[in-house]
Formats: structure tokens, C-alpha cells, sequence
């Protein structure tokens, strides 16, 4: 599947990366360019929007690992944004929550069950 | 793609697995990376089929997905990756396989098969014959990854 990646400058020295589509090992290399960009920029701050992805493998999570590696190296931050729930589940499954910036946190394990269980209570059940 | 679902869960050719019937489903696609896509939205369906629960089927759909990555980073070009879903009562298992380069296992130090691992119940890989190369992994319902 082709992935596509937006950026929009959001700053002197920041800016949203948005991919667009599935990051697997067969579509990596639009996103590792778009973060290699910003590093040769000099962008210190990188925010990667995951509205727009539909899912995300360890080759994907492996690429913006190491991003964010070197932008800590230079001072520098790689924020993750409005990741869903199957991203978050990688997370916890690979014990990166502690480690990669997610705004807002990366919250609790997401399960099917505790999704059910919230639908019941807004429904008053 | 070559898609033959193989319903030997009737009649004589009919499977008894842990008190029940067993389905095999086989898919072969190139082995690029441009098919994972097929063979997630497959294993998904499968999932779905077999009753698995959404976080199960959330888990088989990355592990399949990690199995396959890892086994086309060194299968020959314009081959066919092989991929058979061997459906039972509460447990899927599947076999990822493809010719190799190498005719070497996937390294188990690899991000990769962390992921996978984890995700997955049961998973193992071995060779032959000849740089055939697969990978096997077993997902049952409830099954906590990670």
C-alpha cells in the first residue's frame, strides 16, 4: 500500500508529519525521508499526527524510534499525535510507552473488552 | 493471488481438533510487500470467522504481518510467499512461508520477532526443504499478547 506523507511547517523550528495509510516494511521509506528532512533541517521539534494511518508494524515503529533517538541526541523532541488504538496496543506490547513522547499519554492497554465495557456504561447499562 | 479455501472440516476428508472441526485456508501471493496488505485484511477475516475476540484479532492481524516482513527481507524475488490459516475451535494457527536467499531462519534477536512473539501464543521457525524458510505461529481465543 502507498503511503503518503504530508508536512506542514508549524513553526521556525517545527512541524507535523502526517502519514497517510498503512506503515508497514513495504511503505517506510516516505516517512523515514520526511524525518530525515526535518533532522537535516534542523527541526528540533518533529510532531507525527497518526490520524490518518491505519496501522503501524515494528518496521514502521523501528523508523520512528530511531528518529526520535536522534532528536533527543540534538535536544531536540518527537512527539506522536492522535495515535488509535492499534498503534497503542504496539506500544504496550514493544514497552515503549515509557519512552517515545505521546501527547496526551499513551493511556492504558487498549482492549476490545474494556471498549465494550465503556459502550455499556455511556448507554447507562 | 490464489486463494483456495480448503474445506476439509466435512465429510471424509473432516479434522477432529480438540473436539471439533478444523478449516484450512491457503494464500499464496508475491512475496513484496506490497500483498501484506492482502494477507492482513485475510487473517483479520479468518479471525472474525473463527469468533476470535477483537484484541485477538488485532494481535493475529500484526503477527501475521511481523511474520511475513520478517521472511521477505530474504525470500527470492518474484517468488510466491505461502501462507496457510488452520482454523480450529479457539485456535488459529499459521504457517508463513517462502524460498529464501539464504535458506537461513529469521533472526530471534530482531524488534521484529519480539513483536511477534509477543503478540502470538506459540511461534517458531524452521528451514528446508532446500532455502525454504518458514515461519509458524498459534493464536488462541483469549490468548493475552504480551
Amino acid at each position: 500500500m502507498i503511503l503518503r506523507v504530508r508536512v506542514e511547517v508549524t513553526g521556525p523550528h517545527a512541524i507535523v508529519i502526517w502519514p497517510e495509510g498503512d506503515v508497514d516494511y513495504s511503505s517506510l521509506d516516505p516517512l523515514r525521508e520526511a524525518l530525515m528532512d526535518a533532522r537535516m533541517a534542523g527541526v528540533s521539534e518533529i510532531v507525527v499526527d497518526f490520524t490518518d494511518v491505519g496501522f503501524l508494524d515494528s518496521q514502521g515503529l523501528a523508523v520512528i524510534l530511531y528518529a526520535h533517538r536522534r532528536q533527543r541526541s540534538s535536544g531536540g523532541r518527537l512527539i506522536l499525535r492522535n495515535l488509535n488504538d492499534m498503534a497503542r496496543r504496539l506500544l504496550h506490547v514493544t514497552n515503549l510507552t515509557t519512552v517515545l513522547d505521546v501527547e496526551g499519554g499513551v493511556g492504558e492497554r487498549p482492549t476490545a473488552a474494556a471498549a465494550a465495557a465503556a459502550s455499556r456504561a455511556t448507554r447507562g447499562e | 493471488m490464489d486463494l483456495m479455501p480448503s474445506a476439509d472440516g466435512t465429510g471424509d476428508s473432516g479434522d477432529v481438533h480438540s473436539g471439533g472441526l478444523r478449516d484450512v485456508v491457503q494464500l499464496a501471493i508475491p512475496a513484496a510487500g506490497a500483498y501484506l496488505v492482502v494477507l492482513r485484511t485475510a487473517t483479520a477475516s479468518l479471525a472474525a470467522r473463527a469468533d476470535f475476540t477483537l484484541d485477538d484479532i488485532e494481535d493475529l492481524r500484526i503477527a501475521v504481518d511481523e511474520a511475513s516482513a520478517l521472511l521477505l527481507v530474504s525470500a527470492i524475488p518474484g517468488s510466491a510467499l505461502e501462507c496457510l490459516f488452520t482454523l480450529s475451535p479457539g485456535l488459529m494457527r499459521v504457517t508463513v512461508s517462502v524460498d529464501s536467499l539464504d535458506g537461513e531462519p529469521p533472526s530471534k534477536d530482531t524488534f521484529a520477532w519480539t513483536v511477534l512473539s509477543a503478540l502470538a501464543g506459540e511461534v517458531g521457525s524452521s528451514t528446508g526443504p532446500g532455502q525454504r524458510v518458514t515461519i509458524e505461529l498459534t493464536k488462541r481465543r483469549g490468548d493475552f499478547g504480551g
